[in-house]
Formats: structure tokens, sequence, C-alpha cells
């Protein structure tokens, strides 16, 4: 269940909006891999950090200070560094009985409504870019800081600036998968969340 | 219309839009932000509300639990643990008719204490337990559904993915959460191989075929070797719970550490090389932005809930008409059986919680006790047709033309029935989930 289906290229010739679609598809697909490797390197470090931390304050009697806090800021990170990857391989949760059973029967219509739905989808997400953006530059030009002074600050910054970042790519992603409806309806039941 | 009103259609487009294949996190967000915006009149409340949620929910510490077990789950199936486990059970069950099928289940419950995802369990005894059942001329519906019912506790038996949302959603401990879990995975497990032992006391031919082979003495293990094969598995599960129970660590340092003992494990066993490492990191990545971003856009619709006004108003309700706690639980699970026909776990879990909570909260029950309720209730959907989850992994896996869709959930079905037995004796008898607590 690896549920990287590939997105099957449809071979009818598309029109000149498929075709600008397709190319933007492939463009936004290399920064949302390229901001997913990043993300999983913050798995990776969040794994070391907290057992470099447990270490030192069973062996060492030496905690480190701000773990908490760094934990928290590393969670934003891994979430909205991977969202995008997760968009673009079709691996956001969702119920596909009804979508499944109507492309066996009507193709058409099963791929028009996984347009529709990616249409809006593309829409919620861009929401949560235009509410999130006022908050990057309020957080940028007045250096908000992030956890409790005197112990561990980070700069509030790079948080927005990542879900900013994030929600606009996984706008762009969906609005891409609604013009060009490269997908198989057909093959949906095989893309699930890792629930 | 009244706010009521308005959040009632809400609820019912929503679940429609998630019936229809809208993706859950899209559907949750969209409808509350519509929603909240009809109700208050103003585009800036829902706004304001989704950047706090966008903002503020994911910053949590005991997320972080999220990724830490599930890349120790992945990491552990990858070391073959589960494999290890199905042999040492299968030489402890062999003599006994239906022992593979018991076997199974036992493995499982051991497996579940080190992985907290259903899919895997599915996956790992699928390829294990099935071949050698078809081989030994068990019924096939009875193979391939053993293996969907057990699969079952790699959720419920801690540390477990879902006992880890309900916690969040719940603002319970994750700690008070595995442990209180313990019992009941322990009690179902045990329910399935009594299950076992009865079918094939009263009607054989739904476990073994006609002119069963008998074991063939291979492949069976000394006592030593039972252990050996045993204690990378016990040492991680006292690390682990025994590091909660104590208070030693904290579910986030336990995820964590327990990630590195199992990649110690793995690497020593030359299970793993880096392109396997990579890999895990990555899956265990897309799982967590996956059920993070639905947890985000749960808030949204919790919020709105609350604007609406529709916990109270159902208290009111079930006031009116007198109606107790019965009817609430009655109610609960009836709901959860009918999501569970489509919706994956966590959705119903992240669904029905804000509706309940509000409910059940001035019963003056426990909450840690209802997250077991609503947990194993949502859980149940994994077998029901038409889209029971594990089913679906196990055909997949399987390859096997032989095998139907509906053979799994024709033999998942008896394992779901058990559960829902269960079910009630849990919420019958709230102590034995909360005898664990401190």
């Amino acid at each position: 269940m690896q549920g990287n289906e590939p997105e099957t290229a449809e071979p009818r010739a598309g029109s000149a909006l498929t075709r600008v679609a397709n190319q933007a598809a492939r463009f936004m697909a290399a920064i949302a891999q390229v901001a997913n490797a990043a993300g999983t390197l913050v798995v990776l470090g969040l794994v070391v950090l907290i057992n470099s931390d447990v270490v030192a304050r069973n062996a060492f009697n030496a905690p480190f200070a701000g773990t908490y806090e760094a934990v928290q800021f590393l969670m934003v990170m891994i979430v909205f560094l991977q969202l995008p990857d997760v968009v673009r391989i079709n691996r956001l949760t969702r119920s596909d009985g009804f979508l499944g059973l109507i492309a066996g029967r009507r193709p058409a219509i099963a791929r028009f409504a996984a347009r529709i739905i990616d249409g809006a989808s593309a829409c919620f997400m861009a929401v949560i870019a235009y509410a999130m953006w006022p908050e990057f530059q309020r957080s940028w030009s007045e250096d908000m800081y992030f956890g409790t002074p005197g112990i561990f600050t980070a700069p509030y910054w790079p948080i927005h600036l990542v879900i900013t970042f994030s929600a606009a790519l996984c706008a762009l992603i969906f609005l891409t998968k609604s013009i060009s409806g490269r997908r198989r309806p057909e093959m949906l039941h095989l893309e699930e969340s890792g629930a | 219309m009244t706010p009521f009103e308005i959040g009632l259609i809400s609820v019912v487009a929503m679940v429609a839009m998630i019936y229809l294949g809208v993706y859950i996190p899209i559907a949750l967000g969209l409808v509350s932000f519509v929603t909240i915006w009809i109700l208050r009149d103003s585009f800036e409340l829902p706004l304001a509300l989704l950047k706090i949620a966008v903002g503020d929910s994911v910053t949590e510490y005991s997320f972080a639990t999220i990724p830490l077990f599930t890349f120790m789950g992945l990491i552990v199936s990858r070391a073959g643990m589960g494999e290890d486990v199905y042999r040492v059970m299968n030489t402890l069950f062999h003599k006994i008719m239906g022992g593979v099928g018991m076997a199974t289940v036992g493995a499982n419950a051991l497996f579940a204490a080190v992985t907290g995802s259903s899919i895997a369990s599915a996956s790992v005894f699928t390829k294990v337990a099935v071949p050698e059942m078809i081989k030994l001329n068990y019924n096939k519906r009875f193979a391939v559904g053993v293996v969907a019912g057990s699969s079952v506790l790699g959720m419920i038996i801690p540390p477990s993915a879902m006992l880890i949302i309900y916690a969040i959603v719940a603002e319970v401990s994750v700690g008070h959460m595995f442990l209180a879990g313990v019992i009941p995975g322990i009690m179902l497990a045990i329910a399935y191989i009594v299950a076992i032992c009865g079918m094939s006391a009263i009607n054989p031919k739904f476990v073994v075929n006609e002119g069963a082979g008998q074991w063939d003495g291979a492949e069976l293990l000394t006592w030593g070797q039972m252990v050996a094969l045993c204690l990378p598995l016990i040492g991680l599960v006292m690390m682990v719970l025994g590091g909660i129970y104590t208070g030693w660590l904290t579910p986030v340092e336990a995820g964590a550490a327990g990630a590195a003992l199992g990649l110690l494990l793995a690497i020593f066993r030359r299970k793993i090389d880096l392109k396997g490492f990579w890999n895990a990191l990555l899956e265990t990545g897309h799982i967590t932005a996956a059920i993070l971003f639905l947890i985000t856009a749960a808030s949204i619709y919790s919020r709105m809930l609350g604007i609406a006004g529709i916990p109270n108003a159902l208290g009111d309700f079930l006031d009116t008409y007198q109606l107790g706690f019965t009817a609430v639980m009655v109610m609960l699970v009836l709901l959860m059986l009918f999501l569970g026909t489509l919706l994956d776990t966590a959705s119903i879990i992240l669904i029905v919680v804000p509706l309940f909570l509000p409910i059940v909260e001035p019963l003056g029950v426990s909450l840690v006790w209802f997250g077991i309720i609503v947990v194993i209730g949502a859980e149940i959907g994994l077998l029901t047709p038409p889209l029971g989850i594990s089913c679906f992994v196990i055909k997949s896996t399987i390859n096997d033309p032989n095998i139907t869709l509906k053979d799994v959930f024709m033999g998942a079905l008896p394992f779901a029935a058990v559960m829902l037995v269960v079910l009630i004796i849990l919420i019958e008898f709230p102590i034995l989930s909360t005898a664990l607590l401190p």
C-alpha cells in the first residue's frame, strides 16, 4: 500500500489549457517533492532530538532547554512541508466507495465529479493561504517570537511562511488536477491515509 | 432558520459530501467555513477561526506521538517482527483445530503492542498466515476473515494511532488512553480465540474443509528459540508501555525511544538499508501530514458545531424526551456503525467525538472510557462492507483470484460480530477500561 499511484496520462490529446496545466503540474510536483524531502529530514530530526534529550536527561542529568518548544516547531514543519506531496500523490483521506462505484459504470461522470471535487479543494486551500498571508506579514515585520522567553524562542515567521506556502502550493496542485483531470477514479480505493 | 437547523443541515451536507467522495478534511473545513459565514453573516469571523485552527492546532507537543509511533510501527514491520511472533504462536497452537487461526490472533495481539496500525498488521499477516492456512486446507473465508478480524487489534492495543487521535480531540492524556487500551485489547483477542473454538466445535466446515491436512511437524520451534524470537518484542513493549506506566517517559519520548530501538533492531538483523530507511521516514511524513490535516479540519468543524449550538440542542433533546445514558450509547453505536460502512476510523472519530463529547461529559462518565468505546466502535467499520479498509488491504495484498472481496467480507463478519459483543461488554463495565489508570 505505497499509494504512489502514478497519475496515468490519458491518451486523448488535451486542449491548450490542459497542456499548460500539465506543464504546471510537473513544475509544482517538483517543488512538492523538494518540500517533501525537507519534511522527511525534519522527521529524522525529531527522532534524533527527542532521543538525545532522553539520553542527556537520564545519563547526564542535563535535559536540553526548549525541547518541548522545538518539538512543536518541528511538527508544523513536518505537516506543512509534506502536505503538498500528500495532495500530489492522492493520499489525502477520502472515502471513495461511491466514486469507485460510478467509475465502473459511468466513467465520464466519475471523472467530472472528481474534477469538481479537486476544484472545490483548490478553493479551500486558497482560502487558508489567504488567511495566513497577513499573519506572515505581521510576524515578519513585528519580530514575533515563539516559545518561552529565557528558555527557548524561535521567530514565528517561518511557521506562518511554511503554512502559507504549503496551502498555496496545495491549492495550485488541486487546480491543475481539476483542469487536467489526470486521474483514474476507478483506482481510488487504493489511495488512503495511514489510518 | 434557527442556527440549530442551519447547523444540522450542514452536518448532513458534510456527511453527504464525504459519501460522494470529497476529501474528508476539505469537506469538514469547507462546510464549516461556509456555515459559520452564514450563521454570523461575516466573512472575517470564519477567516479568523481558520487562521487559529490551522496555525495553532498543529503546534501541540503531544502530536509528535503520531510520527514517532508511525515510524516505529513501519520499522518493526520491516524488521520482520510480525513473522517472528507468528512462528512462536504457531508452535504454541499447532495441535488444536483452527490453531493457525488462533496463532494469527495471538501473533496479531503481540505485534499490535509495537505497531499502531491495522493496515500494517493486515498486510503482514496476509502474507504469512493466509498461505499457510490455505496449505493446511482451511476454509478460505475463514483464513482471510481471521486475518481481517485480528488486524483490528493493531489499533486497539497500544501504541495506537487512533487512541492518540482521540486523546488529542478529547483533550485527555495520550498515556492514559494507552493504558486504558490494554485490557480491552487483550479481551478482544481472547474473545476471538474463544469464537474460533466455538466455530470449530459447532460448525467445523466454516473453519476447515473436509479432510483437512494435519500439521506436518516442520518449522516447530524449541522453547529457547521461542524466547529468543520474542525477546526483542517484549523489550520494546516494556520500554514503551513500561516507560509510560512508570512515568519515566512521556508518550512522546516513549515513541522516540521505541523508534530508535526498532531501528537498531532492524539494522542489527540487516533487514533495512538506506533506501528502506528513507522510505519509512517518507511514509511516516505522509501519514502524519494526512492525519494532522484531518485533525486541523476537525477542529474547525467542532467550533462550527459550538457556534451553531448543536451539542446543547442535542442535550436538550435528550432531556425533553427523558432519554438517558443508554439511549445516548445506542445512538452513538448506531451512528458509528453507519459511518463505518464507508469512512475510515480516524474520520469517524473526528466526526463523532465533537458531537457527543459535550453530551456525555455532563453525565459524569470517564472520558478515557468513552474514548475506548469510540475507538472500538469506529473500528468495526474496518470490517464491514462496502468499504472495510482492512478487507481491501487483504484483498489487494493476497493477489489470488480464487479469493474475492466478498469472501473477505463474509469471513470477517463473525469477527465484526464478536467486536460488537465486546463493545457492549465494555460499555456495560467501564472498569475494564479504567482499571489500569493511575
